[in-house]
């Protein structure tokens, strides 16, 4: 455990970190903490709304539950289609080499740092994104259940 | 009559190495067999397919990784195990790598030299590509865990489904008047 003494430097240490000062330095930390940016939440648009609606209105015609409810399921589903969009596109990333396979460079021979190579920062990204897909799906998952239980109790 | 084929647009999430038409089979022959009866059925039949395309697709990146690594696994084994001459070794990697057939003899047959085999440069590829691959692996583990979960989901709405009409039907007939059927009397003796 730090002494009082340790707490006292590294508190007067801390006051002369003023941050980035450069405007690209300030933009570039304002985005320390995204990982995707899917927590954001969609945009509240016309065009968001109307899809909401529509699938609201189909899975409360289709089934017979509120519409109330299927809107909370509906929300949850786009989110899902959101998510699984954007784990699409990230993962198309994985092939961007595979057409140059057939051209060898001996300046890239050596073994790349892993955190310098493309495949390994798209795989990070997408256990990000898979966790939050599946924690969609769970919300979804338990929209439906909630829905369906109090219909069919 | 011939059917007329409209050429499908591809989405811009298909790559140039899936076939959209696969893609279709898949998503046709799933909602054949599980015939999803409405709209929830319906999404997760589709959480089904996707599941399924996206765990192809990492199955082709695996490939496609370790194909990636095959020519830095050449030029390691032939610098560190077989204590080739650096410039003799780009040269033939480089050859290698254009299919270039005599190259590729040539490089069997050193490798042949200090009992090696083409499996050798498999091998060491798929070392290089280790931490990529597990990854992967992780992944793929998760999406058929998503996929079973798609299935249990359907079965949960389909039982719901089932319930309800089965309610539904119970309270009709409730509410209709029953007419009873009289059973002949037999005759005694």
């Amino acid at each position: 455990m730090a002494s009082e003494r340790q707490c006292a430097a590294n508190r007067a240490n801390a006051k002369k970190s003023t941050g980035p000062k450069s405007r690209g330095g300030k933009m570039r930390a304002s985005r320390n903490a995204v990982c995707h940016g899917l927590t954001a939440g969609p945009p509240n648009d016309a065009d968001w709304l109307a899809r909401l609606d529509k699938l609201a209105r189909e899975i409360a015609d289709s089934t017979g539950i509120s519409f109330a409810h299927a809107c909370l399921i509906a929300d949850a589903e786009l989110e899902v289609q959101r998510a699984c969009e954007a784990m699409s596109i990230l993962s198309a990333e994985l092939y961007v080499d595979d057409a140059s396979s057939k051209v060898w460079n001996v300046a890239t021979a050596s073994p790349p740092l892993p955190d310098d190579n493309i495949c390994c920062t798209v795989l990070r990204t997408l256990k990000k994104l898979e966790r939050y897909l599946v924690r969609a799906q769970n919300r979804r998952d338990r929209a439906v259940y909630a829905c369906c239980g109090a219909t069919g109790n | 009559m011939d059917r007329v084929r409209i050429p499908r647009k591809p989405s811009p999430y298909q790559l140039s190495t899936e076939s959209a038409e696969e893609h279709d089979d898949d998503s046709r022959g799933v909602t054949a067999a599980l015939r999803p009866q409405n709209r929830l059925e319906e999404i997760y039949a589709a959480d089904f397919v996707r599941a399924n395309s996206y765990s192809k697709r990492m199955q082709r990146a695996s490939s496609a990784l370790i194909r990636k690594n095959l020519p830095d696994a050449l030029f390691d084994i032939l610098i560190r195990d077989l204590a080739c001459d650096r410039e003799e070794a780009v040269d033939q990697v480089e050859r290698w790598c254009r299919d270039d057939q005599p190259a590729k003899l040539q490089v069997k047959a050193i490798l042949a030299g200090h009992r090696l085999g083409e499996h050798d440069i498999e091998g060491e590829a798929l070392r290089r590509s280790l931490p990529e691959l597990l990854v992967m692996e992780q992944l793929s583990a998760s999406t058929g865990a998503r996929r079973d979960k798609a299935l249990a989901g359907f079965a949960f709405t389909r039982e719901i489904t089932a319930r309800l009409d089965h309610e539904k039907a119970k309270s009709q007939s409730a509410n209709q008047s029953i007419v009873s059927i009289e059973t002949p009397k037999r005759k005694a003796g």
